[in-house]
């Protein structure tokens, strides 16, 4: 539990460390570095959302004059191996697939081949060179069709982890898992009032401005270094030892400054390319991704079907809810709905309730973290069917809110007991505000919602060295993903309790010069800093 | 493919390059010239992160030919400050924390010097509508906006 205190630092707005190089166009991102002798990849991507590969013919591309490698997904080795990731667990298998396809696409934009040569454009060309014959099946694009009994299915193996006994056949449903406590029919025969509402939403696209790129080398050691924009430089490096068969320890990242993540910069998508590629061709590649790419074939947000069931008693209290979630992980499972289900009525004390949550696969990008990812859907459903049950009490929805509020010691729906969470205070304040009473103008409405998420820092280390004048140097794992130094360096000057500290090395900090750090910890910091 | 000689000037230095003839100006100038400041965000000119300024006005250089750039005059962003002094803008951005990831700042900052180039005292909303090409993802606009117009007051205060 924290101890609230006076900060002398912490809570300041200093000129940020990087901000000189960032104004000035000098910061290096990742399009913007050129190792020598580098050559550059293009990859080939479907044309077709979920496709048999019935032969895949590189000749003509190899045969190019300026085209030093070509690689398929039969030059990346089967791999088993899954990864601890901060928010998430990922299997690698999946995300190795998800790069480069095998014997199936699964998503219109699914990388199929890249190739390597002295130029963009002959590499671009040559890659089109590339004769990919497919069997077109039929995409599966929305859940009401993933999971009719007569759905196309994507992967013949796939079982529904927490399936009810007996379940058995192919499906599209990854997993499904229920949240529950109390009677929940029983809470529904007490309720004076019940809503109940469906919601649906899109994919959306995390959208930084910067597109994925990176440079890597890998040598006839068998060691690799990458150059590359990335909110987790350690997953990538371990994520890419793994799908290409290298020691971790023999591939150093090296993160470049960031332009933008938002969840989205964590899986690794050019990276292993880049490296075989580099391996045989014996030279460094640079890719780096068009914004079309990154739109067919990077990690949006799941999309979404939601039903909600609230019921309350006329004096306001919430005494049931039953949610099905339906989440769409992409080609691959995986999508957030577990943390959906774990945060959707985590704001409110609701003594019955009852939530399922289906994991579903679809002809789409697999799905990457964004922004508490899961939480924003559960929190549109459950925060528009909490004002339908304010407004057929005709209460303030403030007011009701407060009445249900989570309060710290209270247990959370998904089992511990909240720490000091602090939604009564912040309802109390909001409903203080004079925004909240202000009369409307023309067009203008107001509204009101909860949002809920874990903080969660993970694994994260820091090294902080004395310089001889007293200052102080803070080193870390993490990318600076938009204030981390100085938010890094605050903290440091707090509790050193010294005015200068500079983490200056922290963006440009190797894999191979810091300790592991979770991506969470970098937003996790931020946010301890700048209250 | 034959390569097409350019010359032009660039933050007022006579500059030369080769390129090919369907090469974009964004390209020569990151990968021929090596100012990466100016930043490929889209390619199909809706993000203003490759913000330049070409004879007087602005333009993104992803939809600018590399070969279109002869006998011009070319500003990017490591055009902007002088010697070791920040151009105004950049000072404001700082001390305003108009940029977050930093990204699409170069374009901003190249784009707000041609708003107060052609227009030394612009509103509020005719700042919001000349920045309307430059997208930002992270911090918002509002402080962007404000870094902007009070550049534009301390110009003016100090050319009094």
């Amino acid at each position: 539990m924290s101890i609230p205190r006076e900060f002398k630092y912490v809570g300041t707005r200093p000129i940020r460390h990087d901000g000189v190089d960032k104004v000035t166009g000098r910061a290096s991102y990742g399009a913007d570095a050129a190792w020598p002798g580098m050559l550059h990849g293009a990859v080939l991507r479907s044309p077709h959302a979920h496709a048999r590969i019935v032969s895949i013919d590189t000749s003509a591309a190899e045969r190019t004059p300026g085209v030093r490698a070509v690689v398929t997904g039969s030059d990346f080795p089967e791999t088993t191996a899954a990864l601890a990731l901060g928010e998430a667990a990922i299997d690698l298998r999946d995300i190795s697939e998800s790069m480069i396809a095998r014997t199936k696409v699964l998503y219109h934009g699914h990388a199929v081949a890249a190739v390597a040569a002295t130029t963009f454009d002959i590499a671009k060309e040559a890659a089109e060179k590339i004769k990919v014959v497919y069997e077109p099946l039929e995409p599966v694009t929305d859940i009401d069709r993933a999971i009719a009994p007569d759905a196309p299915i994507l992967h013949p193996t796939l079982k529904t982890k927490g399936a009810p006994e007996g379940a058995t056949g192919p499906t599209n449903v990854a997993s499904r898992l229920e949240l529950k406590r109390g009677d929940v029919d029983a809470g529904f025969a007490e309720a004076d009032v019940i809503v109940e509402r469906e919601f649906r939403t899109a994919m959306v696209h995390q959208g930084y401005i910067e597109p994925h790129a990176c440079i890597a080398r890998c040598g006839e050691d068998g060691r690799a270094v990458v150059w590359c924009t990335t909110q987790g430089p350690f997953v990538v490096r371990d994520a890419s030892a793994a799908i290409v068969g290298l020691d971790p320890a023999h591939v150093k990242v090296i993160p470049s400054e960031i332009g933008g993540g938002f969840g989205g910069k964590i899986v690794v998508y050019l990276e292993p390319l880049a490296i075989v590629l580099s391996r045989k061709a014996q030279r460094p590649v640079k890719m780096v991704m068009s914004r079309d790419e990154v739109f067919r074939a990077t990690g949006p947000t799941s999309g979404s079907k939601i039903r909600v069931k609230l019921g309350a008693r006329r004096d306001g209290r919430l005494v049931a809810a039953r949610a099905s979630l339906w989440y769409e992980a992409g080609a691959y499972r995986g999508s957030p709905v577990g943390a959906g289900a774990m945060c959707a009525i985590a704001a409110y004390k609701i003594p019955n309730f009852f939530i399922e949550a289906y994991d579903v696969v679809v002809n789409k990008p697999k799905v990457a973290a964004y922004r508490a990812p899961g939480s924003p859907m559960a929190a549109f459903a459950v925060e528009s069917a909490v004002d339908d049950i304010a407004r057929e009490l005709k209460v303030d929805p403030i007011d009701l809110r407060l009445k249900n509020a989570n309060r710290e010691g209270d247990q959370a729906p998904y089992g511990p007991k909240y720490g000091p969470i602090g939604l009564e205070p912040l309802l109390e304040t909001a409903r203080r505000h004079p925004h909240w009473t202000a009369p409307l103008g023309p067009n203008q409405g107001r509204g009101f919602a909860v949002g809920f998420w874990f903080n969660a820092g993970m694994n994260s280390s820091a090294t902080v060295t004395l310089n001889a004048d007293g200052s102080a140097a803070v080193v870390t794992g993490n990318p600076d993903i938009g204030g981390t130094r100085v938010a890094q360096a605050l903290m440091v000057a707090e509790e050193l309790a010294i005015r200068s500290s500079a983490s200056d090395q922290a963006s440009a900090t190797p894999t191979a010069a810091a300790s592991p750090t979770s991506p969470a910890a970098a937003a996790s910091a931020m946010r301890r800093a700048w209250p | 493919m034959a390569r097409l000689h350019i010359e032009t000037t660039i933050n007022g230095e006579p500059a030369e390059f080769l390129c090919d003839p369907h090469e974009t100006l964004l390209s020569a100038l990151r990968n021929g010239l090596g100012l990466t400041g100016t930043k490929e965000g889209c390619s199909t000119g809706d993000c203003g992160a490759c913000s330049v300024i070409v004879d007087g006005r602005l333009v993104p250089a992803c939809l600018v030919l590399a070969p279109e750039a002869q006998g011009r005059t070319i500003t990017t962003i490591e055009g902007l400050s002088s010697g070791d002094a920040l151009h105004p803008l950049q000072q404001k951005f700082l001390e305003h924390a108009a940029l977050q990831c930093g990204v699409c700042t170069p374009g901003f900052i190249v784009a707000a010097a041609a708003l107060l180039d052609a227009k030394p005292n612009p509103t509020e909303e005719e700042t919001r509508f000349w920045l309307a090409g430059n997208l930002c993802r992270c911090t918002g606009y509002d402080k962007i906006i404000r870094a902007v117009l009070d550049t534009a007051a301390h110009i003016r205060e100090s050319a009094v």
